[in-house]
């Protein structure tokens, strides 16, 4: 095989790529001695947090035998269920609303000069500005909060997808006509994977901002969901639950940001492995 | 210039641009009134000075720029269709990075409609044919400079065109990948009868692989001298360029080209 290439004048490939070593080494000592120093800091924490006024803190195991009832009690549950539906069908109609304003806006230039400095302001400005119209019109509502969350969400992935169809080569679209492309074959088969890595930064954007959205949302819109949990959980001074809750809530937010970056790498991967030279 | 048996007839083309910039000076006139015919089965190189319209001349044929005046005819018909019957082969290969080796081969047969078991087997017959077995799953940016233009080539060639345009295609791999592309492409246009329109700045290069070499002027841009080069065919098989006749055709096409010079 390689003598055969290297007849034809074509250079062999690497079959395994150079990579670091990681395993073992000091590499392995850090991890260990990071874990070392939170398990230290979280016993410390247990054992001098009893002192404290329980009505400002608390301390690992009340949030422990916290989480157990608001498991049992199923409050939990339903405070989940209820955020992710509001969460999920925000997203959902920011992809849907999403992708083709985004396109249209990137591809004709009168679009563009009419809505994207209001794309531009809305992507910037505060959303909590939205809430008493919100309010207004849905009430405190999921339709409300779902609206939310959508407003949250939709600019940013407006926003990146016409800067991807702004900036698809144009080259590569002639290249396409050259080769009997008609008009929708070239957004099929240019457009589009030509702004697969803006839709991956754009999808990603959506997510971290629908997240915030919903639980401003919740405390903001009526006092639903693991928000409400939240603020429930402040006002009766339970700061054993509420601790509860930010962990739940950081838990789906480091999950959501994962399932973002996966997105972004895997749309995004012909183009980072590009060579510019 | 009508010929018998003309695979490609360009009769008083007239390519102008718009100049933004001072709009009052009218229009940039690059080709006025160029005509010249390609048989089937020649392979016509054309050289000519920087700018004076030769990819310009091969984007009109491809209908990526529109031309002012004046027809154009592939196998006696204005109504041709690029990536069926004129393929263009980029200087910069122009092949997408999203897709791999196969895919981006395969790119004009699935333009066409081809169903995807015959554009496999078609696609997989040129792979073969440029000496890419084994890379069908490589992105482009996976592989050297050399093997992209072959999947340039193949791409071109899986159309199968009646004329098959090639614009300064070796000019950005290095002087040796460089001659063994060129012995290949005679060796592949032999094997699939192709008729070919080949722009160059490489005089050798020129003589090597035409079978007539056309010379542009530039300002306006027309054909100043058409210099056929009957060194015979099957010329891949052994090298015309070690022969004084060679030599005499690269100094006549030099002399020619030195004259529309600035
Ligand atoms: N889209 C365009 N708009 C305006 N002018 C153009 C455009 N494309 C080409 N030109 C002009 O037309 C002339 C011919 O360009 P062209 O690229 O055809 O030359 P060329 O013969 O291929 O040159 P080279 O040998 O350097 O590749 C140049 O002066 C160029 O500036
Ligand atoms: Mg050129």
């Amino acid at each position: 095989m390689t003598e055969a290439t290297e007849a034809n004048g074509l250079a062999p490939l690497p079959a395994v790529r150079p990579r670091r070593k990681r395993s073992g080494g000091p590499g392995a000592l850090t991890g260990l001695s990071v874990l070392a120093i939170y398990a230290l800091l979280i016993a410390a924490w247990d054992v001098f947090g009893r002192d404290v006024n329980p009505y400002f803190s608390s301390y690992p195991s009340a949030i422990v035998r916290a989480a157990g009832e608001l498991a049992r009690s199923g409050e939990l549950a339903t405070a989940l269920l209820g955020s992710l539906g509001v969460l999920g069908q925000g997203l959902l109609y920011t992809l849907a609303a999403g992708l083709p304003v985004g396109f249209a806006i990137g591809r004709y230039q009168f679009l563009d000069r009419t809505f994207g400095p209001l794309v531009t302001i809305l992507f910037v400005a505060p959303r909590e500005v939205f809430v008493p119209l919100l309010v207004l019109w849905f009430g405190l509502s999921d339709a409300s909060r779902v609206i939310f969350v959508f407003l949250s969400a939709v600019f940013p992935l407006i926003y990146n997808v016409a800067d991807g169809v702004r900036s698809v080569n144009q080259s590569h679209a002639e290249i396409a006509q050259a080769y009997g492309a008609n008009e929708w074959q070239t957004i099929q088969e240019v457009t589009f994977p030509s702004i697969l890595p803006f839709i991956g930064v754009g999808a990603k954007q959506a997510i971290a901002r629908g997240l915030t959205g919903l639980v401003a949302a919740e405390f903001f819109i009526g006092v639903s969901g693991l928000g409400g949990l939240l603020q429930k959980a402040s006002a009766l001074y339970r700061l054993d639950r509420a601790f509860v809750v930010i962990l739940v809530l950081v838990a789906v937010g480091f999950i959501l940001a994962r399932a973002g970056d996966l997105m972004e790498a895997r749309l995004g991967r012909w183009r980072i492995s590009e060579r510019a030279y | 210039m009508s010929r018998a048996n003309g695979m490609l007839e360009v009769s008083n083309l007239t390519v102008s641009f718009e100049r933004p910039e001072q709009p009052d000076a009218g229009a940039f006139r690059v080709v006025e009134d160029l005509s010249f015919g390609v048989a089937a089965g020649e392979f016509v190189s054309i050289l000519g000075p920087s700018g004076c319209g030769k990819t310009t001349l091969l984007r009109v044929i491809v209908r990526l720029a529109p031309a002012e005046h004046g027809t154009i005819k592939i196998d006696d018909s204005e109504k041709y269709a690029p990536g069926r019957d004129v393929c263009l082969v980029f200087q910069s290969y122009g092949l997408f990075p999203w897709r791999t080796v196969r895919e981006n081969v395969e790119f004009g047969l699935k333009m066409q409609g081809v169903a995807a078991r015959e554009r496999r087997a078609t696609g997989q017959e040129f792979i073969d044919l440029v000496g890419l077995s084994g890379f069908e799953q490589h992105y482009p940016h996976q592989i050297s400079g050399g093997m992209q233009q072959r999947v340039g080539l193949a791409r071109a060639l899986a159309c199968r065109p009646k004329l098959l345009l090639m614009d300064e295609p070796f000019a950005a791999v290095d002087a040796q990948t460089r001659e063994r592309l060129q012995t290949e492409l005679l060796r592949i246009v032999a094997q699939t009868a192709s008729t070919v329109v080949f722009v160059t700045h490489s005089i050798q290069e020129a003589v090597y692989l035409g079978t007539r070499v056309l010379v542009m002027g530039a300002r306006p841009g027309r054909i100043a001298a058409d210099l056929p080069v009957p060194l015979g065919s099957e010329r891949w098989r052994r090298d015309v360029r070690l022969e004084r006749r060679f030599e005499d055709h690269v100094l006549e096409a030099r002399q020619a080209l030195r004259a529309v010079s600035p």
